[in-house]
This record gives C-alpha cells, structure tokens and sequence, in this order.
C-alpha cells in the first residue's frame, strides 16, 4: 500500500481514499464531514488551480489549497484509459455541433 | 383558541439546494408567510396546505447538514423542532448523494421524530445511473420513503397521500447505528441519570452530549440539577480515551453503517457520458475559458440586459412616455389648478414634487433597472453559476481579505447595496463581514447607479472605461489595504458546486418578484421621505445653504455649480443621485470628463439612507459611522486626484 498523501500534493486526475482530515478548527472539520469528505470516502481530483476541485461520490466540491492540505488521502493505481476515453467524449460532442 | 393547537404541523427539513422550496411551494401555494425566527435573523417560511380535509401548516426550515448544530441555520432549524413540536417531520434529500444525506436521517431517527423521508432530484440520480430500491431502504430506516422529482412534478402526489396517512403516526425513536462499545456505554449510562422528560429520545441527548453541544449542555444543567456533574464527569471520561474529537468517531462510525444501509438498497449503474452541461461546467470552472464566459455573462447581463435594455429602452418609455409626456404634466396642472397654496403645490408636484419627482424617480427610473438587474440575478442564481464563480475568484478574493463565498454578496450588490449587506450575514468569519460591509458602501454600485451610469457615459467609451478602472482599482486596492489593517485569520473556502441546471422559469420569476416586492416596499416610502425632505430644504432655506456649501467642494473637482445638487440627492439615495445625474446629462450641461468624474465621485459615495441603516444594524453603530467618515472625504479626494491627472495629461472629451 502507498503512503498517505495530502490532496494538494496529488496530480490532477488521481482518485483515491481519504485516510485523515487534519484541521485545528472543529468547526470546520464537521462541515468537511458533512459535505461528504471523511475517511473511507472515495475521491478524484478534478482541478488545481485556481481552486480545488475533488469529486466525492455523485458530487464535486471546491476547497481552498489550505483545507486541501489537511486532507490526507491514498491514491488508488492510476487507470490511464479513463483520461482517453474522457477526451473521446469531448470530442464527439463537438463533432455533433 | 382550540383551532390553533390542533392544526397539524409539518416541517422540511434537509440541507440547502435539495429542493425544499420547490415541495414547500407546491403544497403550499399562496399564503405564505415569511419571518425572521424570534431573537434571530434567519429566515423561516410559513404556509397552509390542504391535505384531504384537513388543513396543514407546513414549515421551510433552514437549511441543515446535521442535528448537531455548527451554523444560525441550523441551530434555528433544531430549536423549531424541538420547540414546535412538528407532528411530521419530511427529511428532504438529494438522490445522487444519499450517502451523505443519511447521516441527518440517522440522527433525526435518533432524535426519535415521526417522520419520512423523501429522496428528490431523481431525475439526477437516474442520470448517475443510480437505482434506488425504496422498499429496502424504508426497512433499513423504519420510515416510508417517497421519490421525487420536485421541479417536475413527479411523485408529489404520492408525498401528499403519504403526509396524510402519516401525519397522525406515533413517533418512535430508534438506534439504527450501533457505535462502539466504549461510547454505547457512555450513552446508557448518560441515559440512565436523565430524570426529566424531554422531547428528543435520551440516546439522542446522550450523543449531543458526548459531542460536547453547548445548547444541550445548557438544558442539561438547568434540567438534571442532581446529575449535572456526574453527567458531565462521564463525558470527560470518554473523550479523554479518544485521539480525535468524539463529534469526529461518532460520525465515522455512523458512516459506516450507512455504507451498509446503501450497499444493500442502492445499485451503481452506468453513468451516462458527460452531457453539454457538465462541459460547460467545466469549461466555467478553467480561467483559461472561465474569465471569457464570466466577461461575456457581465456583458450580456449587465451591460446589454441591465444598461441598455433596463435603464435605457424601458426607462425611456416609463419616465418619457409615460411620466414625462403624460402623467406628470397633468398632475401640475391638477395641483396648480386645485390647490392653492404654492407651498402644498410644490410639495406634491413640479421640480420637487413626491408625485413628479419622488415617485417618478422610483417607479420609473429605479424599478425597472433594479427589476431587469433582480430578473438576471435569479437566472443565474437557479443556473447554479454563482459557486462556480466563487471557486473562480477565491484566489483573488483572498488578496483582499474575503473568501470566494463573498462572490454572492458582491454580485448582488450591484442590484441593491441594501440587500446585499443584509446578505454578507452568512460571510464566516466577523472580519469578512466588515470588509464587505464596506467595500459594498465604498466600491460597488448599485444596479440604479449601474444603469444610469451605463446610459450616461455609453456615448462616450473613454468615459466609461475610465470609470469601471478607476471604481474597480479603488475596489481591489483598498480591499487589499482593508485586509492588511483588520486583524483576523484568512478566510477559508469551501463550497459544494451543484450540477449546472437549467433555470426553471417560475423559480425564476418568483424569486425575481419577491426580491423587487422587498425593493418596492423599502425604496419608495424613502424617495417619499427624500421629496418631503428636499421640499422642507427648500420651503426653509436650508437646501440652498447646503448646495451652497458643497459648490466650492464641485468646483475642486472642476465641475459646474450644478452638480451640486446632484451630489446632495445623493445624500438621500444613491441612486437618487445618479437620477438628478441622468437629468443634468439630458439638459447637456456637462462634458464628457466632467460627467466621467462625477460618475466616478458619485459611485464610491457614501451608501443611500437605506444602504446606512442595514449596515448600522448589521455592523454597529461605531463600524458603520467609522465607514462614513472615510468614505466621504475619501470620494471626493478621488474625484479631486482623477480630475487633476485628466486635465494634466490633456485628455479631454
Ligand atoms: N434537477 C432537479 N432540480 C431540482 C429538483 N428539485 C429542485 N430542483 C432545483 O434545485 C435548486 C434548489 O432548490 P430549492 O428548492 O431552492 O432548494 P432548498 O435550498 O432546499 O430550498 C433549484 O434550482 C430547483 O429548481 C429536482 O427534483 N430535480
């Protein structure tokens, strides 16, 4: 198994598991839990700048690269045929225009 | 007396964008009321539905992602339960995120409520290839289940039969999650020192209390004056055998069960290929494609929509057709004729009457610019652009001491500066409130000022262009020296983004109508007060000594004797002013650079009567006033400093 890392230290397009949430502010850390981001959930990193986007289940979510830093995940295998089918979708949309 | 207790309660209860105020609507219809809950300022609807033969009220609460309250909302929400009493509760959920809407289901069970749930946006859930199997689901809970899909319609009539053959249920509390044996118990033996009954089953209370909830805290100790100690003893206890905040184990662990609950009445189909608006979407969220929509979106609603459309086409026809041509001339020639004192004359009609001015300005200059600004404001908002937006300038937003949450305020203050402050109350953090409290005072105009602004100087781009950069410098400058001065943490930013979605027209719409029915009831007794204001000015002498005052301050910005008038119209409101502005243009006492410098004095102005009061209440006094006295002398010193450099550097037009 990998090592834990934080999600601001991942590339765009990995996915994997939440393993901690490190925050100071409890506040803050109950809000994450309830939109759906605590340990075992299942994540992609859609975007990095100018913010954070991750996708947890059937939804995506926008964080600052602070918070992003206090998530720890482990990424999952990389899939690569994701990101080619991805681009195949795009473009048949364009062709269909 | 008895009528009253006896209609039944139903309350909506879920976190916000599932699609509460579309069921609340649909059984409601008319008759609503809305109000701000006793001794706070979240808002709470109210209205009667008929279900059967009998009538129902039916509560909106405010929106909660969990019973163990971090925000107004939600504690708002969790006092109406337990203090109304609903005899039915609809827990409200989004379909495509079940697993982490069950958790508030989990805890309401908890809590011991009757209640149902109803699982909406089906439509979206269907598209993520989700299947729901709603006969095992309502097992695993104990509750009927209901599927909808609200914005279409669907499955509400199934909602109403089953509100019907449920409201009158007894409510049953019930453990659906065991937690772990150290914390259960801690919760019986919590339990069993409870003497007093409440409304909440005892394992709920326990688990509040476990998670160290101050409200709970509080009841407890006035309630178990025997036990308080002993209670609290056992809490110490057990969080000191936890690493992490228990509030942080007790979810994980309720998590967990809910991936079991799901795992057994939730099928993961295929999901469908990204459809047009997931790219766009996409393509809004990339600066490299997001800065041109968000530039084309400001041009085709603002400028087109707000300036030309709104503040020039209707206006055009309202004030000049209408009022101009029309109306006012034979209210003068009723009141000169009928009425004769010149003093009454000239309070109800001519230059400065409430008729031909007061109402005039409000009905026809300012409605329909704000109404054309409100109608875009509402198809964005329901589009789901807005946290698009806000993930798209938090970097940005962050130089100048606010997060990009702040994008909601901002946006809706260049409608109404008034409203839009109400707005920054759900701003995080104290030091973001006060930073937009002001930058909304100083730096963003109103969509009044907007559109006038916009028509004014349309005929002159150079004007124009000059009046957005020197407005959007001072903005992000003196944002950027606000942060610096105001001590606080940053700000941090995190913000669900909702599926693009197309606007629903009567969303749309009654959003849009509530929000000018707000403007109207708030602005049009203030130009009234304006008119009786300006004529008593007049009648005494008192509005010519100002004028006389601030034509030497005009005068320092090189502008002509009348503008003065204009900048004190702008004392009773902003837009006010930027009217007496559109009325100078039209009689062409001004060039291009005087307008562009008055234009731009006038903009970063203090607020209108309106705009100061809502930023007393929401800020205090002392803020407020400390605003004031910055924003005065500090407008005209801009208009002084842009005058000057336009006039050294030869540029006239
Ligand atoms: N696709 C879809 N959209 C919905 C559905 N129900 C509501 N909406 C939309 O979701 C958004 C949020 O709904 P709203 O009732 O304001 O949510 P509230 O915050 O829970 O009151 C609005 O744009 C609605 O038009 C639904 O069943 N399907």
């Amino acid at each position: 198994m990998e090592n834990p890392v934080a999600l601001n230290q991942i590339t765009k397009g990995t996915r994997g598991t939440i393993v901690s949430i490190y925050t100071d502010d409890e506040r803050r850390l109950r809000k994450l839990l309830a939109m759906g981001i605590y340990p075992g959930a299942q994540i992609e990193l859609l975007q990095r700048f100018p913010s954070f986007i991750i996708s947890v289940g059937n939804t995506q979510i926008a964080l600052d690269s602070d918070i992003a830093a206090e998530i720890k995940l482990i990424p999952s295998p990389a899939r690569p045929r994701r990101r080619r089918k991805r681009w195949r979708i795009s473009f048949s949309w364009l062709n269909m225009q | 007396m008895q009528e009253f207790n006896t209609t039944p309660k139903i309350a909506l209860v879920g976190t916000p964008n599932v699609g509460k105020s579309v069921i609340f609507n649909a059984l409601t219809g008319a008759y609503v009321t809305v109000s701000n809950y006793p001794g706070t300022t979240v808002e709470v609807s109210r209205g009667k539905a008929r279900l059967g033969k009998d009538q129902v009220e039916v509560i909106d609460t405010p929106g909660m992602y969990s019973f163990l309250p971090i925000t107004a909302e939600e504690n708002v929400t969790r006092q109406l339960l337990l203090r109304e009493k609903p005899d039915l509760v609809v827990h409200v959920v989004d379909g495509k995120n079940l697993e982490r809407m069950l958790p508030l289901t989990i805890q309401l069970r908890e809590a011991g409520f009757n209640m149902i749930l109803t699982i909406n946006m089906m439509d979206e859930a269907r598209h993520f290839g989700l299947e729901i199997d709603r006969e095992a689901l309502s097992q695993q809970l104990g509750i009927p289940v209901i599927l909808t899909t609200a914005s279409l319609g669907e499955g509400l009539g199934e909602l109403r039969t089953t509100l019907r053959d449920f409201i009158s249920s007894e409510a049953t509390a019930e453990a659906l999650v065991q937690y772990d044996s150290s914390i259960e118990t801690a919760i019986s033996n919590i339990g069993s020192l409870l003497e007093h009954e409440y409304i909440m089953a005892k394992r709920s209370i326990s688990l509040l209390l476990l998670q160290e909830d101050q409200d709970i805290q509080e009841l407890i100790k006035d309630k178990e004056p025997r036990n308080h100690q002993k209670i609290l003893g056992i809490t110490r206890e057990i969080k000191a055998s936890f690493n992490e905040p228990l509030s942080y184990a007790i979810s994980i662990q309720r998590q967990k069960r809910i991936k079991e609950i799901i795992a057994s009445s939730v099928k993961q189909g295929e999901s469908r290929p990204l459809s047009f608006t997931e790219h766009l979407s996409k393509w809004m969220m990339q600066p490299l494609t997001g800065i041109p929509i968000l530039l084309f979106v400001v041009y085709v609603g603002l400028f087109k929509f707000v300036g030309e459309f709104g503040a020039g086409t209707i206006v055009d026809f309202i004030e000049g057709e209408l009022f101009e041509e029309r109306l006012n001339p034979w209210i003068d020639s009723m009141v000169l004729t009928y009425i004769p004192w010149p003093s009454l004359q000239q309070l109800l009609a001519l230059d400065y009457g409430i008729f031909t001015m007061g109402i005039r300005y409000a009905v026809a200059i300012v409605l329909p610019i704000v109404g054309a600004f409100f109608l875009f404001f509402s198809l964005i908002e329901d589009s789901g652009y807005l946290p698009r937006l806000a993930m798209l300038v938090d970097r940005l937003f962050k130089k100048i001491g606010l997060s990009g949450r702040a994008v909601i305020p901002m946006t809706l203050g260049f409608g109404c500066g008034t409203m839009a402050t109400m707005v920054t109350r759900t701003l995080e953090t104290r030091r973001e409130r006060i930073i937009s409290t002001f930058l909304l005072a100083l730096a963003v105009p109103c969509s009044a000022q907007l559109g006038l602004i916009l028509a004014l100087l349309a005929g002159t781009p150079l004007g124009l262009a000059i009046w957005a950069g020197t407005v959007a410098l001072v903005f992000l400058l003196i944002g950027y020296l606000t942060a610096k001065l105001i001590p606080g943490e940053q700000p941090s930013f995190y913000m669900e983004l909702p599926p693009l979605r197309m606007p629903k027209l009567s969303n749309v719409l009654y959003k849009t109508l509530a929000r000018m029915q707000w403007y109207f009831v708030e602005i049009v007794p203030l130009f009234i007060l304006a008119s009786v204001l300006i004529w008593f000015g007049h009648l005494t002498g008192g509005f010519d000594k100002m004028i006389s005052l601030l034509i030497p301050v005009v005068n320092w910005l090189n502008l002509p004797d009348s503008t003065a008038e204009v900048f004190l119209f702008g004392f009773f409101r902003r837009d006010y002013g930027a009217a007496g502005l559109y009325d100078l243009a039209q009689s062409g006492a001004l060039t291009g650079l005087q307008l562009t410098v008055t234009a731009v004095t006038l903009t970063l102005f203090v607020p209108c009567i309106a705009h100061f009061i809502v930023a007393i209440k929401e800020r205090g006094w002392k803020t407020a006033i400390l605003m004031v006295l910055f924003i005065f002398p500090f407008a005209f010193l801009v208009g002084k400093v842009l005058s000057t450099l336009l006039i050294t550097l030869g540029i006239n037009f």
